[in-house]
C-alpha cells in the first residue's frame, strides 16, 4: 500500500487551511432535473467547476476530489431555486468573474445565480442551513386548501409522523421540524407553503407531510405534486440569517 | 410458449368452438326477396346474381311485392327491392314478426317512412346504393350485422364473406380487448388471446365454407405467432392515440386481433383460392413453427435435404410473406397497420409522470452537458445502444457517429437507450413509445435508426427496443414510411441471425459510412423512391450490406446454415467489404463530448489512441476485423486529451484501444500527459497491460500512488497451448512481469484465461493452476510470506466462443458438460486459499456461441427468446438460460448442438459475404499453424503476415515510431 491515510473521513471534511478562499455559490435545480440524485449532482457540480477552470483546491484524500461542500440533499423529485455549494479556491479570483465562468460551464438546468466569498471558518453548509421553505403545487387534489390545512393541523396534533422510506421506518418529530403551513387555491391547483427546520430526528419531507395530511382526512395520496424548495436559511437564536449573510458574530468557529 | 400455457379447459373450449362453427356453417338459411316490378333493373339483376347459394344449405325465395303475410314459414332474413309500389306494410309485417328486413333502394330518400315500435324498427334496414358494385358490399355488411346465421350466409354467398369475416374479427377483437384491459402483467394475456384467435380462425374458416376440423384448431393456435407481430404493429398504432393506460392496453389487444384476423382471413382465402406462389422465403429455412401440444417438434434444419424448400405449414408463419401478400395480391390494407410515419413531436410530458415510479430516473434525463440540443434536421438519425443509459453512454462508437452526423449540414443525430424493465413495463402500460433523448420524439418518427451491435447478447434487446418503439421487428414487415433501420459495430461480423431485422448493416469504421448512408437515404427519399429502391440504393454505398437483397442457399458447399448470395436480378456485391478510415490522425482525438449527469459504467473521458491490433491472437475477432493498425500521433493524443478534459470536467482519462501499450509512443504519451495534468487531481488509465516488463512500467506510469490490482491475460496455461492461440508470451515474460509488479508495489494480481481452446488437454487446464501458483510464489518471495503481506492472485476463466473471421471460426465450442468437467478439474487443482477462481457462466457462453455461429435461419430463435421474455441477456442478473433453451426447442434447435458444431474447413460459411478484408486462405493457414503449434509474428513488428487486409482494402499500417 502507499502511505497510510492520515484521516478516515470524507475528503471534503478534511481540515483545510482557513486562508483558502471560500466561494459560496447559489444555484437552482430545474424541474427537469428533479429526479437527479444527490451523488450524481455532486459529481456534476465538480465537473462544472473543473470546466469553469476556477483555481479549485484538491483534497488531500486518496480520491483527490475537489474541495466542495453542499447544502442538504433535496428529496428526489423536488426542484429548487436556492441550492448552495462552497468551493475552496487557491486564489481569490473576482467573484463576479467566477460566477460568469461557472455559468458558462454549467448546464442551464443547474444555472448558478449568485457567487460571493464567505468567511472561511463558517460551519459546513449542510448543517448550517437548517431552515427550508417549500412550495407545493397539487393539481387534481381531492380536497380544498382549507381542508388540507385542517389535515395538517391534525397531523401536527399527533406530534409525530412515521413513514416508510424503502424498508426503513422513519420517525419525524413535528414539534421541532414543522414550522409553518399554509395553503391556498388558484385555478383548481392547491398551492401550499411549508416551512421546515432540521431537527434532531429525521428531516421532514414536504411530500410526506402532504400524504400524511391527506390520509388524516381519509383521502388517497396526491399524484402529480410538484415540490420546490424556495429558500434555505440559518436560524440563530431566533434570528434568520441569509446564506450570504450578514453573518452574526456569535457564530462558533469550528473547522469546516 | 403460449400454446403450452393452455389449460385443458381452454383446449376444450377451442374444440367445442370448432364444432359450433361447424354447426353454424351447416345450418339452413332462408333468404326471401320481394321484388317490386318497378324497382331499378340493375339492382335487381345484381341481387339475383349474387344470391345463388353455393351449398345445399342455402335457400332463396323470390316473391312479388304483393305476397301473403308472414306466417310460420318466416325466412331468416328478407330483402325488399323497392320501386314505386307501396311496401311499408310488408316491411312492417316482417319486422313485427322478428325477421330482419332490408329495403334495397337507389337513394336513401327512396325508402318509405315507417311507423314501427322501437324493437321492430331495429330490425329494419335501408341499403341504398346507386350502383350494383356498391350495393353488394353494403348489403353484405347489413346481412352480417343483422342475420344470426352469419356463418351459414357466408358459407353460401361469396359476397358476404368479407363482411362476415370483418364482423367476426371485430367481435373477437372486442373480446380480446376486454381480456387485455383486465390483465396487468404485460404478456400474461397472451394465452387467452390466443384461444380467442384460434376460435376466430375456426369461425373464419367456417364462414368461407371450408371443412373445419377441430383438430386443426390447435394447429391454428400458431396464429399467435403472427398475433405477436401484429400486436407490435398495433402497439405502434395505439401509441399515437392519446388516452389512459388500461384503455390503451385494451386497444393493443384489439388492434392486434384485428390484424391477426386480417392475416388469418387472408390465409383462409388463400386456402380457398389457388395456392399462392412460394415467396422469396421459399429457399430459407422455415421460421419457427409452434408445435401443438403432443406433437413432435419439427425436425431441425439439418435433418432436411439441403436445397429442398420446406413446405410451409402455414403461410402465416412466414411473417414476411403474410405481410407482403396483402399488397402484392391487391387485398385491402390491414386495418392494424400504420402507413404514415409517426409524428415528430416531444413526448417528454408523457414520460415524465413515470419517472417517479422507476429505479434510477436519472437514466431518462437528457440535456446533458455537451449534448446537441438543436436537432433541426431536416434529416433525423437516432443512434440506439440497446442497453440502459449507464452502459450505453460510454460507448465510443456511438459518440463518434453522433458527432459526425451532427456536424453535417441538414442532418441531426440523437441518442436512445433501452429503458430498464420497470420503465419498459410502465411505458407499455401507459402507451408511451420509445423516445429519443434529445428531443423526446418517438423513435418511429426518425428517418433512420442505427443500432450498435456491441456484442452478440444484445440481439434480444434490439428486438425489445424496436417493439417498444412500435417499429416492425423485421425489414420485411416494415411499411413504406417507416424509419430505415441500420446497424453496425463489433459484432456485425456475423449479423446473419438478426439480419432480417435490419434494412442495412454498415461494416467496418462508421465515421464516414454513416454519413454516406444517411445522405443516400435522404436523397433517395427526396426523389420519391419506394422503400425497396431506397434499400437498393443503399446497397451501392461501399461497406453497406442490405440483407433483404440476398437469399440464403443451402447446398453441399455450405454448412446447414447455408450462405448468402445476391437475389437473382439484384445488382449487389457478392461480398461486401468493410469500410476503413486509413488516415486515423485526421479524425478528432476526443469523440466523447457529452458529460452525463448520472454516474455511468465508465465515468471518465475516453480517448482512442490507436485502432486495430496485429498481434494475431487466433481466438480474437477484434484483432482480425479492426486491421490494419493505425496509431494516433503522440502530440495529438496529449493535446486532445488535455483539451478534452478541460471541456468535459472529468477527473479521469482513459487511453483506449485494443492494446494501448503497443502504441509506439506509449511511454512518451504517458509522460507528457502526466506532466500536463500535474496537480489537477486527474488520473490517467490504460485499459489493459501488456504481459511483459514494459507493460508493468506503463502501469506504474499511470498508477500514481495507487496500487490496486494488476491484470494480465496469459489466456492459456501452457506454452504449447499459448503457441496454438498465437499468444506470443513466454513463461519468462510472465514471471518477469509478475516480479516487476510485486516489486513495484502491487499486491493483487488478476490473470485471465480461457478454456475450451482447440487441442486443449487436461494438462493445459491444470497448467492454469500451476501458473497461478507460480505467480503467487513470486509474490511471496518478493513481498513476504505472512498473511499480512496481502499477496493474492485471482484467476478468471472464460469459455472460448469461436467467432467469425478468426482462425478458429471452423471450430465448435466445447460442449457444456465438458466445460463443467474441466472447470471442476481446475478447481480441484487449486489448493492455496490466496488464489481465487471465477468462471464465466458456461450457459451465457453457450448462447453467445450459438448466436455467433447461426445463419439467417437462426432469427426465429432470437425472436422466440425475446417473445419468451429474454432481454438484457448481458446482465447476469437477467440472463435466463431456460428461456433460451425453450426458445431453441420451440424452433427445433438445440443450443449446444448449434454452438458446438464443427464446420468443414472448405465449407462456405454463413458470414462469408460480409468481410473485413481478411483472406479465407490466411485464416485457413493460421488454423493449420495453430494445430501445429507454429506462431505467426505481429506485422507491426515484423514483416507482413499476409492477412490480405491491406491489399484488399488499399490501406496500410500507420505506426508513428518504432514498436518495441
Ligand atoms: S496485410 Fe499484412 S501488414 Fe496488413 S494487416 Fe495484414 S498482416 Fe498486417
Amino acid at each position: 500500500m502507499s502511505s497510510a491515510q492520515p484521516f478516515s473521513g470524507r475528503p471534503q471534511d478534511l481540515p483545510v487551511k482557513a486562508d483558502l478562499a471560500r466561494l459560496r455559490v447559489e444555484y437552482g435545480k430545474a424541474e427537469r432535473l428533479a429526479y437527479l440524485g444527490h451523488l450524481d449532482l455532486i459529481a456534476t457540480v465538480e465537473r462544472c467547476i473543473r470546466r469553469a477552470r476556477l483555481p479549485f483546491s484538491i483534497g488531500n484524500g486518496y480520491a483527490r476530489r475537489v474541495r466542495i461542500q453542499f447544502s442538504s440533499a433535496l428529496p428526489v423529485g423536488a426542484s429548487s431555486s436556492c441550492e448552495y455549494f462552497d468551493v475552496r479556491l487557491t486564489e481569490r479570483v473576482d467573484a463576479r468573474e467566477a460566477l460568469r465562468s461557472l455559468r458558462a460551464a454549467t448546464p442551464e438546468a443547474l444555472a448558478p445565480l449568485r457567487a460571493e466569498y464567505v468567511p472561511g471558518r463558517l460551519p459546513a453548509l449542510e448543517a448550517w442551513l437548517d431552515r427550508s421553505s417549500w412550495e407545493l403545487a397539487c393539481p387534481r387534489l381531492a380536497v380544498g386548501a382549507e381542508d388540507l390545512e385542517e389535515g395538517v393541523r391534525r397531523v401536527r396534533a399527533a406530534g409525530e409522523l412515521t413513514y416508510l422510506r424503502g424498508e426503513r421506518e422513519k420517525r419525524v418529530d413535528l414539534a421541532s421540524t414543522l414550522v409553518g403551513f399554509e395553503a391556498r387555491e388558484e385555478g383548481g391547483v392547491v398551492r401550499a407553503r411549508v416551512e421546515t427546520r432540521v431537527g434532531a430526528t429525521a428531516s421532514l419531507r414536504p411530500q410526506v407531510l402532504l400524504d400524511a395530511a391527506l390520509s388524516a382526512l381519509g383521502v388517497p395520496p396526491a399524484t402529480g405534486v410538484r415540490v420546490r424548495r424556495t429558500a434555505q436559511l440559518h436560524e440563530e437564536s431566533g434570528r434568520l440569517v441569509e446564506p450570504f449573510g450578514p453573518f452574526g458574530n456569535e457564530a462558533p468557529a469550528p473547522l469546516s | 410458449m403460449a400454446a403450452r400455457k393452455l389449460t385443458a379447459g381452454r383446449i376444450l373450449e377451442v374444440l367445442s368452438s370448432g364444432s359450433r362453427a361447424l354447426a353454424g356453417r351447416d345450418e339452413r338459411v332462408l333468404v326471401r326477396v320481394h321484388v317490386d316490378a318497378t324497382c331499378p333493373r340493375g339492382l335487381a339483376r345484381c341481387v339475383r346474381d349474387a344470391l345463388v347459394p353455393e351449398r345445399g344449405t342455402g335457400d332463396v325465395e323470390v316473391l312479388p311485392l304483393a305476397a301473403p303475410p308472414v306466417g310460420a314459414d318466416a325466412p331468416d332474413v328478407a330483402l325488399v327491392l323497392v320501386g314505386d309500389g307501396p311496401c311499408a306494410e310488408l316491411v312492417g309485417s316482417y319486422a313485427r314478426a322478428g325477421v330482419p328486413v332490408a329495403m334495397v333502394v337507389e337513394g336513401a330518400l327512396d325508402a318509405p317512412r315507417l311507423e314501427l315500435p322501437e324493437q321492430a324498427a331495429a330490425l329494419v334496414g335501408t341499403v341504398a346504393a346507386s350502383s350494383p358494385e356498391a350495393l353488394l358490399d353494403k348489403l353484405a355488411e347489413w346481412l352480417a350485422a343483422s342475420c344470426d346465421k352469419d356463418l351459414a350466409l357466408a358459407a353460401n354467398f361469396a359476397f358476404c364473406r368479407r363482411a362476415v369475416s370483418d364482423a367476426l374479427v371485430a367481435r373477437c377483437a372486442l373480446e380480446n380487448a376486454a381480456v387485455g384491459a383486465i390483465s396487468l402483467i404485460p404478456g400474461s394475456d397472451l394465452p387467452v388471446m390466443c384461444v380467442n384467435q384460434a376460435k376466430l380462425a375456426l369461425e373464419l374458416a367456417a364462414a368461407h365454407g371450408l371443412e373445419v376440423r377441430p383438430e386443426r384448431a390447435l394447429d391454428l393456435v400458431g396464429v399467435v405467432g403472427a398475433g405477436l407481430v401484429w400486436r407490435a404493429l398495433a402497439r405502434r398504432l395505439v401509441s399515437l392515440v392519446p388516452g389512459v393506460g388500461a384503455l390503451l392496453k385494451a386497444g393493443v389487444a384489439y388492434g392486434g386481433t384485428l390484424a391477426t384476423g386480417a392475416a388469418v382471413r387472408l390465409h383462409v382465402s388463400a386456402d380457398a383460392a389457388p395456392a399462392p406462389a412460394a415467396g422469396p422465403g421459399g429457399q430459407r429455412a422455415p421460421a419457427a413453427r409452434l408445435p401443438a401440444p403432443g406433437e413432435a417438434p419439427p425436425p431441425p434444419p439439418a435433418a432436411r435435404a439441403p436445397g429442398v424448400p420446406p413446405a410451409p405449414p402455414y403461410c402465416l408463419l412466414y411473417t414476411s410473406d403474410a405481410a407482403r401478400a396483402p399488397r402484392g395480391r391487391g387485398v385491402r390494407h390491414h386495418r392494424g397497420r400504420r402507413v404514415m410515419r409517426a409524428r415528430r413531436e416531444c413526448l417528454f410530458d408523457r414520460l415524465e409522470p413515470l419517472l417517479a415510479r422507476v429505479e434510477h430516473p436519472g437514466r431518462y434525463l437528457d440535456h446533458e452537458w455537451g449534448s446537441v440540443s438543436e436537432q433541426d434536421g431536416p434529416f433525423h438519425l437516432c443512434m440506439v445502444y440497446a442497453d440502459v443509459y449507464e452502459v450505453g453512454q460510454p460507448n465510443l462508437g456511438v459518440a463518434i457517429l453522433y458527432n459526425q452526423v451532427n456536424a453535417q449540414e441538414g442532418m441531426s443525430c440523437e441518442r436512445c437507450y433501452l429503458p430498464w424493465k420497470d420503465m419498459a413495463a410502465l411505458m407499455r402500460e401507459e402507451g408511451v413509445p420509445l423516445l429519443s433523448l434529445e428531443s423526446a420524439s418517438p423513435l418511429a418518427s426518425f428517418d433512420a435508426v442505427g443500432f450498435t451491435l456491441a456484442h452478440e447478447l444484445i440481439a434480444t434487446n434490439v428486438l425489445e427496443a424496436l417493439d417498444l418503439a412500435g417499429i416492425a421487428l423485421t425489414s420485411a414487415e416494415r411499411d413504406e414510411d417507416d424509419p430505415i433501420i441500420l446497424a453496425g459495430g463489433p459484432s456485425a461480423w456475423n449479423c446473419e441471425p438478426i439480419a432480417d431485422v435490419f434494412d442495412a448493416v454498415l461494416l467496418g469504421d462508421g465515421e464516414e459510412s454513416i454519413v454516406d448512408a444517411c445522405a443516400c437515404i435522404r436523397d433517395a427519399r427526396a426523389e420519391g423512391l419506394s422503400r425497396a429502391d431506397v434499400l437498393r440504393r443503399l446497397a451501392r454505398v461501399p461497406g453497406t450490406y442490405v440483407p433483404s437483397l440476398y437469399e440464403v442457399r443451402v447446398d453441399e458447399t455450405s454448412t446447414r446454415w447455408g450462405y448468402a448470395a445476391p437475389l437473382p436480378g439484384e445488382d449487389v456485391p457478392a461480398v461486401v467489404l468493410k469500410r476503413c478510415v486509413n488516415d486515423f490522425a485526421a479524425t478528432p482525438a476526443v469523440a466523447q463530448r457529452i458529460v452525463p449527469y448520472v454516474g455511468i459504467v465508465q465515468d471518465r473521458l475516453s480517448l482512442e489512441v490507436l485502432r486495430g491490433c496485429a498481434r494475431g491472437c487466433r481466438f480474437c475477432q477484434a484483432g482480425m476485423t479492426y486491421r490494419p493498425v493505425r496509431e494516433r500521433p503522440a502530440e495529438q493524443v496529449v493535446s486532445g486529451g488535455v483539451e478534452g478534459l478541460l471541456a468535459s470536467g472529468h477527473n479521469e482519462i482513459s487511453l483506449t484501444s485494443l492494446s494501448t501499450t503497443d502504441h509506439s509512443q506509449c511511454a512518451r504519451i504517458l509522460n507528457e500527459m502526466n506532466a500536463a495534468l500535474e496537480g489537477k487531481g486527474i488520473r490517467v488509465s490504460i485499459p489493459s497491460q501488456r504481459l511483459d516488463a514494459f507493460g508493468v512500467e506503463m502501469a506504474a506510469a499511470v498508477a500514481g500512488g495507487k496500487r490496486g490490482g494488476l491484470t494480465f491475460a496469459p489466456e492459456a496455461g501452457s506454452q504449447r497451448l499459448r503457441d496454438v492461440i498465437n499468444k506470443n508470451v513466454t513463461e519468462e515474460d510472465l514471471e518477469r512481469a509478475a516480479r516487476n509488479a510485486f516489486e513495484g508495489g502491487w499486491r493483487r494480481m488478476k490473470l485471465y484465461f480461457m478454456i475450451g481452446l482447440p487441442t486443449e488437454t487436461d494438462e493445459d487446464v491444470v497448467g492454469i493452476a500451476r501458473m497461478a501458483e507460480r505467480v503467487l510464489e513470486i509474490g511471496r518471495e518478493v513481498v513476504g510470506r505472512g498473511v499480512r503481506s496481502g499477496v493474492s492472485v485471482s484467476i478468471s476463466v472464460a469459455v472460448l466462443v469461436p467467432k467469425a473471421y478468426t482462425p478458429f471460426q471452423w471450430c465448435g465450442q466445447l460442449a457444456p458438460d465438458e466445460v463443467r468437467r474441466r472447470q471442476r478439474l481446475l478447481l480441484s487443482e487449486i489448493r492455496d486459499r490466496a488464489i481465487r477462481v471465477s468462471y464465466h457462466d458456461a450457459d451465457v457462453s453457450l448462447v453467445e456461441g450459438a448466436l455467433s455461429r447461426m445463419g439467417r435461419a437462426g432469427f426465429p430463435l432470437v425472436r422466440r427468446a425475446w417473445e419468451l421474455g429474454c432481454t438484457f441477456d448481458a446482465w447476469t442478473s437477467e440472463f435466463d438460460v431456460s428461456r433460451w433453451e425453450r426458445a431453441a426447442a420451440d424452433c427445433g434447435l438445440d443450443l449446444a448442438d448449434v454452438a458446438c458444431e464443427d464446420f468443414p474447413l472448405t465449407a462456405r460459411l454463413p458470414w462469408d459475404h460480409t468481410s473485413p478484408g481478411v483472406d479465407a486462405g490466411f485464416l485457413q493457414r493460421e488454423w493449420r499453424r495453430a494445430v501445429e503449434g507454429v506462431t505467426t509474428p505481429d506485422c507491426t513488428r515484423a514483416t507482413c503476415a499476409g492477412c490480405g487486409v491491406c491489399p484488399t482494402l488499399g490501406v496500410r499500417n500507420v505506426i508513428q515510431g518504432v514498436r518495441s
